[in-house]
């Protein structure tokens, strides 16, 4: 295609939109509000992502010393705690520590535990899991250390978090992708009734030897600029329901010790993700609905 | 001379509904010529012309046009093939809300013609179909007759060689019909093959061109001109009608073109006599019309 032609074609697909205004506008709504519902449940899915992360990055192990080990022995466990896959960071937290740590604990009953020593606690090394899923796995293949006396974990929470990692994924997926099939329906709706409106001049067209690419193209830049108007609306609308959700939210996330996910962090990969759904919708709407008119009506001379 | 047109023993056999409308059809046309299609409903006059633009293809048999040979050409070469025919319809197909010089543009637009042949050509169709005042008007603010002559410039847009037409004349009155058969002919004067399927025997017997009669889908006979056809040729009261509003200032040039050309009979008569009282033809005869 030669530069004018071009020209004229996106001029053509403007020309589609302004002349069913009313279809166009109703066409973007509902875009606007696919998207914006995909931009959302994004939106859920990264603050629930930074709440586990931030529930996983406490997700120990104290792993408890036999009393008999020495020096030698503990850095030996060590060495083989650090070696193990899963494990991202092991402390040491000596017997006077945790007992310090247990008084401050006790705070105004910290006299119960006087004339007791540090002694009545082993020594213990606080380890970090990196894959919470592999969890179980980690514990036992720890339990079967030397010089382990005891472990202790909370793998309940730790299947709780992956589960409910797993679900808000799934979820998301599948809202994504019914809403990808509803809005690809709807532009293909709308393409096919511009094409309805249009198909005189698709006669003519293939009459005076127009090509295929070329009477495609007009309802294909229709389709794309639909997708594109709804991505820019669709950011703009986002960015101001989550700004009104951010302070009910950022409440939420500071009794869990976080703070809430920043829309700017992630403006350009939302709004990379909105042209992309919008345009491939567009221009497969479009090309859906133009072929299987093509296919169908073929006929030049027939009357209509 | 060339064949422009080439049918070789072609049946065309309608799956869905397994009519047979054309069968062992072979025909040639030469480049230049001016040949009416006629034949009652359902003779497979329009399959013919279907076959020629490549909108259906032939059950079997070997279809030439325009050195294009039908039967190998490729979906993609169709709108190529289609930009060296013109193809007039019946019902006008001219685009409402456009204006006149547009829809003729048009059809250049949609190949990805430049604008600036577009504007040398478009004037240059409108004086040739005579509508050069009608630029601005829209389709619905003309006659038939005048939206028949718009669609015949478009149909010339793209410098196709033939014209092919299915009943041009089908939903226009007989004065009309005359018109656009009269612009045909001018077409055809210079150089451009004419193909027109047409009910109207009367159009027929006036411009006195080669005839196929089709019956059944077989030739039942085809011959250089009219002779055999027993209809009057149409008359009309008033020469500047007859030929046409557009050419009012060349009228006395058209009136030798027709003697010279065809209907040499009527333009005679026409000519011979004193104009206004040549009997009205309609008047007279309107009601033999289908
Ligand atoms: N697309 C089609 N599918 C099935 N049968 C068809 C189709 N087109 C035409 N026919 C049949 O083929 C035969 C020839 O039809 P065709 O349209 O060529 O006739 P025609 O001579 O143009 O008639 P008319 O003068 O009424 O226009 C008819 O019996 C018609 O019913
Ligand atoms: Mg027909």
């Amino acid at each position: 295609m030669k530069g004018a032609s071009v020209g004229y074609l996106t001029r053509e697909g403007f020309r589609n939109i302004w002349v069913n205004r009313l279809l166009s506008l109703a066409t973007i709504v509902v875009l606007v509000s696919c998207l914006v519902i995909v931009g959302s449940g994004a939106l859920i899915f990264l603050n629930i992502s930074s709440v586990l992360d931030l529930i996983e990055d406490q997700n120990v192990v104290m792993v408890y010393i036999e009393d008999n080990a020495d020096e030698t022995a503990m850095d030996t466990l060590k060495v083989q705690l650090l070696a193990l896959d899963n494990v991202s960071d092991v402390q040491f937290v000596s017997r006077e520590e945790a007992f310090e740590r247990q008084k401050a604990a006790y705070g105004d009953k910290a006299s119960l535990l006087d004339g007791l020593t540090a002694d009545i606690l082993p020594n213990a090394y606080k380890v970090t899991v990196k894959d919470i899923e592999q969890f179980d796995s980690t514990v036992a293949t720890i339990k079967q250390l030397e010089n382990v006396l005891q472990i202790h974990e909370n793998s309940e929470l730790a299947g709780k978090l992956a589960s409910i990692r797993n679900a808000v994924s799934y979820i998301s997926l599948g809202v994504i992708a019914i809403l990808f099939f509803v809005s690809m329906f709807i532009v293909a709706n709308t393409i096919r009734i511009t094409i309805f409106n249009r198909r005189l001049e698709i006669s003519i067209m293939k009459a005076v030897g127009a090509t295929n690419s070329f009477i495609r193209w007009p309802f294909m830049v229709e389709g794309i600029l639909l997708g594109l108007f709804s991505a820019v609306l669709a950011l703009g609308i986002e960015y101001g329901v989550y700004s009104v959700a951010s302070i009910w939210l950022s409440d939420v996330m500071s009794m869990l010790g976080g703070d809430v996910v920043s829309f700017n962090e992630y403006i350009w990969y939302i709004f990379g993700i909105f042209v992309f759904i919008g345009v491939f919708i567009g221009a497969f709407g479009s090309i859906l609905s133009l072929n299987k008119y093509l296919k169908e009506h073929n006929n030049v001379v027939e009357n209509q | 001379m060339l064949n422009l047109i080439q049918f070789d023993n072609v049946s065309k056999v309608y799956a869905d509904t397994n009519t047979k409308a054309l069968s062992d059809f072979s025909l040639n046309i030469e480049t230049g010529e001016f040949v009416f299609i006629v034949g009652s409903s359902g003779a497979g006059k329009s399959t013919l012309l279907k076959l020629m633009m490549r909108e259906e293809v032939p059950t079997s048999g070997y279809i030439n046009i325009n050195g294009y040979d039908l039967n190998k050409m490729k979906k993609r070469e169709i709108p190529y093939f289609r930009r060296t025919l013109g193809i007039v319809f019946q019902d006008f197909r001219l685009i409402p809300n456009m204006n006149v010089y547009d829809n003729i543009a048009y059809a250049m637009r949609v190949i990805g013609a430049r604008e600036n042949a577009i504007r040398k050509r478009v004037p240059y169709l409108l004086g040739l179909v005579g509508l050069n005042s009608k630029a601005r008007s829209k389709p619905s603010q003309l006659s038939g007759g005048e939206q028949q002559r718009v669609a015949l410039a478009r149909a010339l847009a793209n410098n196709a060689n033939m014209i092919i037409a299915d009943e041009p004349t089908g939903n226009v009155d007989p004065k009309m019909s005359y018109e656009i058969v009269d612009l045909l002919n001018h077409i055809n004067a210079d150089g451009t093959t004419v193909i027109m399927v047409t009910h109207d025997l009367h159009l027929v017997k006036t411009f006195n061109h080669r005839v196929i009669t089709i019956k059944n889908g077989v030739i039942e006979s085809d011959c250089p001109d009219a002779s055999h056809i027993d209809v009057e040729p149409y008359r009309f009261e008033n020469p500047e009608d007859a030929v046409g509003s557009y050419f009012v200032e060349e009228v006395g040039e058209d009136l030798d073109y027709l003697v010279e050309n065809y209907a040499a009979d009527v333009a005679e008569e026409v000519a011979a006599e004193d104009v206004s009282s040549v009997t009205d033809f309609f008047s007279e005869e309107g009601g033999e019309e289908e």
